[in-house]
């Protein structure tokens, strides 16, 4: 099966040990979530981005909180979902973690990865926004904001953050606009769909068979969560109910879904 | 080893932690208080490296005051809890502080509030959290039994079977435990549950 290639395999020593070697942390630091007894991955063999867990086998820093993010294209509308878990690696802390943010009404920001990241980048993305619509009088168009998230993210290019953003907009007349981008700022723009997050492989599976084009906001809602839902329920660290809205030029549609709560 | 958790009920928010201060295998003292009272109404419970903890709590209760100086109304607990997340964050790429916090508080217009803080600045607004070893048991005991809006009696209820739980179950179990508590009335101490008392030198 074909992988997506993005930065998150990529293995750079240096720059990571660096960025992350805090993450990498010995026994003796009590009360944290780390294998006790067990000395820390030597810095050499795979320092980048690798957490020990309780269990003992290592985690990707991008899987340390768990996320899934969907975000598909319909006709004149857009569909963006998440799932609802907030995980410290194999331990649950919340059911109702928000990963998509409102940016203005026609622009949602889903962000997957490392949560502190995630936070952090909303944070910054929103200012940015704001001091735009100050001083251009309008909102930003989706493509425009694609390309802020994309340099922001590469600003980061050598100490990253750990963050997979998916972008859905209607831009021009209303037309849907969809991209998601690799942590260091690799745009991909599609036509029908985009993944992110821990259960990715799962959803690129989900979506390629149950999406068709030009559906219509009700049916597009029903294709999402279904998609949503049957990805995350094969993926441990994302799922507990999941979080969609539907866009179209008119209003905006919220709603929880309620799926296998574990 | 470090147990700390917290619960919101029926306008309080009740935080517990344990009091051991723990050096490799050394016990330097069972009567460590890791509640920290931020101001009049909130309260931050903090668990990891104890440099960091002290220090950075600390921090954040100096500049918690310096704003009620400067502004002459003290900062909500979203407000806080922002601010500390923040504070973690910007350390975060540089030097990193190990603390994870738990921050409860009471506001007029909000009510009470229970804020998870983890160390690499993850925040989140919840009903119950904990941290440490003790979380696995706490945790599990909080879901079994916690519904919103308990009473004070349940909440203190829920509280001791967490503790009797972390000290039949961890193998390191810290003997003592310190509660606060949050409410209307302001922060303060609760009550402590001590199975291990420092015995004083004269008598030893």
């Amino acid at each position: 099966m074909g992988r997506l290639i993005n930065a998150n395999d990529k293995v750079n020593d240096h720059q990571a040990n660096e960025s992350c070697a805090f993450f990498n942390l010995s026994p003796l630091h009590s009360g944290l979530h780390f294998s006790a007894g067990r000395s820390p991955i030597p810095a050499k063999l795979d320092a980048a981005r690798r957490i020990d867990t309780p269990a003992g086998s290592p985690m990707s820093i991008f899987e340390y909180n768990g996320s899934a993010l969907i975000a598909m294209v319909g006709k004149n509308c857009f569909a963006i979902a998440s799932d609802r878990r907030l995980g410290v690696q194999l331990q649950t802390i919340a059911t109702d973690f928000q990963k998509i943010y409102k940016v203005h009404d026609k622009l949602f920001l889903g962000l997957s990865g490392l949560a502190t990241d995630a936070q952090t980048l909303y944070q910054r993305l929103v200012f940015r926004h704001k001091l735009y619509q100050l001083r251009e009088e309008r909102d930003m168009k989706p493509e425009t904001f694609a390309n802020l998230v994309s340099s922001i993210l590469y600003e980061k290019r050598f100490g990253p953050y750990f963050c997979q953003p998916v972008i859905a907009g209607l831009g021009d007349e209303d037309k849907p606009f969809i991209c998601t981008m690799d942590s260091i700022g690799a745009k991909y723009l599609a036509k029908d769909f985009v993944v992110a997050g821990t259960a990715s492989e799962s959803l690129y599976g989900a979506c390629e068979s149950m999406f068709k084009p030009d559906m219509e906001p009700e049916e597009l809602f029903e294709t999402i969560s279904q998609a949503l839902l049957s990805s995350v329920d094969r993926d441990c660290l994302s799922g507990w109910g999941g979080h969609v809205y539907v866009v179209t030029s008119t209003e905006i549609r919220e709603r929880i879904l309620k799926g296998r709560m574990d | 080893m470090e147990c700390v958790f917290g619960l919101v009920g029926d306008g309080f928010a009740i935080v517990a932690a344990d009091t051991s201060a723990v050096h490799s295998i050394l016990v330097h003292k069972s009567n460590e208080d890791k509640i920290m009272v931020l101001d009049s109404h909130k309260l931050v419970a903090a668990s990891g490296e104890p440099g960091d903890r002290v220090q950075f709590t600390e921090y954040i209760q100096k500049n918690v005051a310096l704003y009620q100086f400067r502004n002459g109304i003290p900062l909500t607990t979203p407000a806080a809890a922002n601010f500390t997340r923040g504070e973690l964050a910007t350390a975060l790429r540089k030097n990193p502080y190990f603390v994870n916090i738990l921050m409860a508080g009471y506001d007029k217009e909000i009510g009470p509030s229970l804020y998870f803080i983890d160390y690499i600045a993850t925040l989140h607004k919840v009903d119950k959290g904990a941290f440490g070893y003790g979380s696995y048991f706490s945790l599990s005991i909080m879901d079994r039994h916690y519904h919103s809006g308990m009473s004070l009696e349940e909440a203190i209820g829920l509280v001791d079977k967490c503790i009797m739980e972390i000290r039949s179950r961890l193998v390191v179990a810290p003997p003592n435990f310190v509660i606060k508590i949050v409410d209307k009335d302001g922060a303060r101490e609760y009550a402590w549950r001590e199975s291990l008392k420092d015995v004083s030198v004269t008598s030893a």
